[in-house]
């Protein structure tokens, strides 16, 4: 049954207001082992998320195929719901589609992955490198019983590699770095090699560290994860039910002036456009945090209802997301951030579990998997066993400073380093005390 | 999808040499009643029907996922499959042989067949109980997730075999709050299994244990960081030997050599005081499987047996290069994901020590009651995990509530660290993300004591 057919069905059947966000998924990628392509796989998936209005309730199902069944399922949650919404109808209007998305294949990639192994295999202690392309091509189509037709498409690379070594009896050392790019053409898979074997080296002369409070400069991809933190203390949803620690924030500073974080999905030169969202609401670029003071919750069509607000143009996959959220960078360098925190920690990467956040409280604990320890300006060696025990107020409250180049580790949340002070860690050492 | 189209598709794909295909095809359904502010909030569902094709040769593969069910599609997908090789077939004509199989894992009350009008009242007794068992709840989130999934898989040693499995899991989570401050537990009861789980439980209780330690972590302290002995409390405990060992000794680690248990067979790798047990075949246990996502009949394997390694978890694609048997093992979250080697029932068998042995030889420690979810990197097996409310140990008695701890140490270190096992095996439900995607496993264990483990905390 194709989308046209299905809408009449529902019309047929007294659903009315019937929305149908049609949303194709193309992937090719490639996993290598060494110098061999370990895994080769290609999705190719439509799905589709149907809004409809039944006994003046609007609910979304999300469904991969269409047919006479879903009619029955659609009349059950619109009946039992109590928590009643009821969505305007959406008027036919026009959006200009930006540019169609090719179905490529990654394979053209094949040679630098193994120019790329060349160079880490040449370290004495590497014993394994692991590097993964995904090319992905996204299409949305929304149309509507009112003949409303939009289209918005997007496409972008990731590429990830994991380097693996073992100094004689010691434990193995891994890291993993990720880079999510628009353009085949800004993907350095060589300098990136580069710099994970770099990274590698440093964590292989480990050592333990005394517990204490320490500055700490965060890499972009653990400052991508306090962002996504952050963005989950604004869903419109979690502020309605009182359940988040930011539900009485709006307006007010709550962090450091030196913050700023926004949302652009219209950007078409960052990994994620999108020109509407899936319940047809126009996105638009706006502050999320300004300065350090909560500018936006984030809606959709229900939860901006029930707040008495508008639709922020956050609904995606049948919840509430953003689109291209970056924190806006400073303007120091990686290097000029090492000087500018003379002793402390740099935080590559970490383990957080999710139950290891809470948006009630803030909390943020876990353990560094990959760090250095820097003493006078300067990288010393890397760090074992260290755990942190923070919040999300500790950290945005104590920024020195920002570093200057915005780096998307996932296609949502692009993020520069950070440098903040005074945060408690656990080490491996005894203190004297 | 009939058998003709199924010998069709597998005899194109290996045209040109690969030694062994497979396709897993799916139709599944997930629905979640949700209930917030004592209202049905949501109803959600989502329908998915896809197929996935896949080649082998050596320890190499390749995959195609789709959703179009033509097949025009699926022979044009077929033909990508085999674009990739070219040689010689090396397997014959292919012949499938149809099998059901549905002895492990069945409902006797369907979803479908349980009234909806019932599940929401349900779900209001839920909101009911723990609102009336304290002032301080200020906040009740439940639901009730159904799972169905029918699923056939077709292989080139001639299988064809149809098979389902169903879920049914209630979950509540309870805030409470006094002055600013505000805390929650999450807990949840699973089973492979219809509604019949109503008859099994009692949500009463359910309830309103999880509403008391809701408000004990509201009174909870934070503790200085540093190395501790750790009494795990039976049941989702075992999430550290899931995270710090299970992991390790699944296939896509052990066959890369990426893992810390490589090569360790038959060799001690623990305490004698643990065996570690991955059981498939539990009857409508969580994780359990009628057949795995390769078509092998699930088994019960012992990996670790009094501290000594003695199995991993292999699937087709590492049997070759780890010279190892299939285990049964090998599971995937959908059709649009690889199937690879993971956990099914996972659990640390029953020891002989008493729990107020464990407590009395302790002096200044940590009682883990309820852990939070964990991560571990298979190659260092370095973990860590989250305690979503743990209790002081002073002079072998348990004293203050804790909060915010983080627990961190390796798998080998933990393993050799066990000391003592009590007999009151409990086991979980509970979800696992990995490579394939997040599948249903259980975890269990009985009440353990762990000599010292190191805490991140903070002393405020």
């Amino acid at each position: 049954m194709n989308s046209e057919e299905f809408i009449k069905l529902c019309l047929d059947n007294g659903i009315e207001n019937v929305l149908l966000t049609i949303n194709n998924v193309y992937s090719s990628n490639i996993e290598m082992h060494n110098d061999e392509v370990h895994k080769e796989q290609t999705m190719d998936v439509t799905t589709y998320t149907i809004k409809a209005t039944y006994q003046d309730n609007t609910i979304t199902l999300n469904t991969e195929y269409l047919d006479e069944s879903l009619i029955l399922s659609i009349k059950e949650m619109a009946e039992f719901t109590e928590n009643k919404t009821l969505d305007e109808v959406l008027e036919a209007r026009e959006i200009k589609a930006n540019k169609k998305v090719k179905k490529e294949i990654v394979s053209d990639f094949k040679d630098d992955l193994i120019n790329a192994y060349q160079l880490a295999k040449k370290e004495p202690y590497c014993t394994f490198y692991l590097q993964e392309i995904e090319y992905k091509a996204v299409s949305k189509r929304i149309v509507n019983s009112e003949g409303l037709s939009l289209e918005s498409n997007n496409s972008y690379y990731e590429y990830g590699c994991e380097i693996t070594s073992k100094k004689d009896d010691e434990e193995a050392v891994t890291d993993t770095k990720i880079i999510v790019v628009k353009d085949k053409k800004d993907l350095d898979v060589l300098g990136f090699t580069k710099d994970i074997i770099l990274t590698n080296k440093i964590h292989l002369d480990k050592k333990n560290i005394k517990s204490g409070k320490y500055k700490i400069l965060f890499r972009e991809a653990v400052v991508k994860d306090l962002i996504s933190y952050f963005v989950s203390m604004l869903n419109g949803n979690s502020v309605n039910k009182g359940i988040t620690l930011l539900k009485d924030s709006l307006g007010q500073k709550e962090f450091s002036d030196k913050l700023t974080i926004i949302e652009n999905p219209q950007d078409e030169n960052s990994p994620s456009t999108r020109l509407f969202d899936d319940e047809g609401t126009t996105t638009s670029k706006k502050e999320l945090l300004s300065k350090g003071i909560i500018k936006s919750f984030i809606y959709d069509n229900k939860s901006a209802k029930e707040a008495k607000k508008e639709s922020s143009g956050n609904s995606y996959n049948g919840g509430i997301d953003v689109r291209n959220v970056y924190l806006e960078k400073g303007n120091s360098s990686y290097e000029d951030l090492i000087k500018k925190m003379d002793n402390g920690i740099i935080v590559n990467d970490v383990m957080v579990s999710s139950s290891a956040t809470n948006i009630n409280t803030g909390v943020y604990t876990g353990e560094i998997s990959s760090g250095f320890l820097v003493e006078n300006g300067k990288i010393v060696s890397g760090i074992s066993n260290v755990i942190f025990v923070t919040n999300l107020h500790e950290v945005f409250n104590n920024v020195i400073d920002i570093g200057n180049e915005i780096v998307y580790t996932t296609s949502t949340i692009g993020a520069p380093c950070l440098l903040v002070d005074n945060i408690t860690i656990t080490g491996g050492v005894e203190n004297e005390d | 999808m009939n058998k003709t189209n199924y010998e069709e598709l597998l005899n194109n794909i290996v045209s040109t040499g690969c030694t062994y295909a497979d396709i897993y095809k799916q139709k599944s359904k997930r629905k979640i009643y949700s209930l917030i502010d004592s209202k049905i909030d949501s109803i959600k569902v989502l329908e998915r029907e896809g197929i996935g094709l896949r080649s082998i040769l050596s320890n190499h593969s390749k995959y195609v996922a789709t959703n179009d069910l033509s097949m025009t599609n699926l022979m044009e997908k077929a033909k990508l499959l085999s674009s990739y090789y070219n040689d010689k077939r090396v397997i014959e004509n292919i012949t499938l042989n149809e099998e059901i199989k549905d002895s492990i894992v069945s409902a006797k009350i369907k979803h479908d067949d349980y009234k909806t009008e019932d599940k929401i009242k349900l779900l209001k007794k839920i909101d009911e109980l723990a609102r009336s068992e304290s002032p301080l709840v200020s906040q009740v989130s439940a639901s009730i997730i159904e799972e169905d999934n029918e699923f056939e898989i077709a292989n080139t040693n001639g299988k064809l075999i149809k098979s389902s499995y169903i879920n049914t899991r209630i979950l509540i989570r309870i805030y409470v709050k006094k002055a600013d401050v505000q805390e929650y537990i999450f807990d949840r009861i699973g089973s492979a299994k219809g509604y019949e789980l109503l008859d099994e439980v009692n949500i009463e209780d359910f309830v309103k244990n999880t509403v008391h330690d809701a408000i004990d972590k509201l009174n909870a302290i934070t503790i200085k960081g540093g190395e501790y002995p750790v009494i795990l409390e039976h049941g989702f405990g075992a999430i550290i030997f899931h995270e710090a060992c299970g992991h390790g000794l699944e296939a896509t680690h052990v066959a890369t050599n990426l893992s810390c248990f490589t090569g360790l067979l038959n060799k001690q790798i623990a305490s004698p005081k643990v065996t570690l047990i991955d059981d498939g075949t539990i009857k409508n246990g969580w994780g359990s499987v009628n057949v795995d996502d390769e078509g092998t009949i699930s088994s019960k394997n012992i990996l670790i047996e009094n501290g000594i390694l003695k199995s991993y978890m292999v699937d087709y694609l590492n049997e070759d290069v780890m010279k190892h048997k299939i285990t049964g093992n090998s599971r995937r979250q959908d059709y649009t994901y690889e199937p690879t080697s993971r956990m099914t029932n996972t659990y640390i068998a029953k020891g002989t020590d008493r729990i107020d042995d464990m407590l009395k030889s302790i002096k200044y420690g940590i009682y883990c009651k309820r852990m939070g979810s964990g991560l571990v990197n298979p190659t260092s097996g370095e973990f860590n995990f989250s305690v979503d409310l743990a209790y002081l140990i002073e002079d072998g008695k348990i004293t203050k509530p804790l909060k915010d701890l983080c627990l961190i140490g390796t798998g080998k270190e933990i393993l050799e660290r066990v000391e003592m096992v009590s007999d009151d095996l409990r086991i979980e439900d509970g979800y696992c993300g990995a490579e394939s995607g997040t599948i249903f496993v259980t975890i269990g264990q009985p009440t353990i004591k762990v000599s010292k483990m190191m805490v991140g905390g903070k002393d405020e």
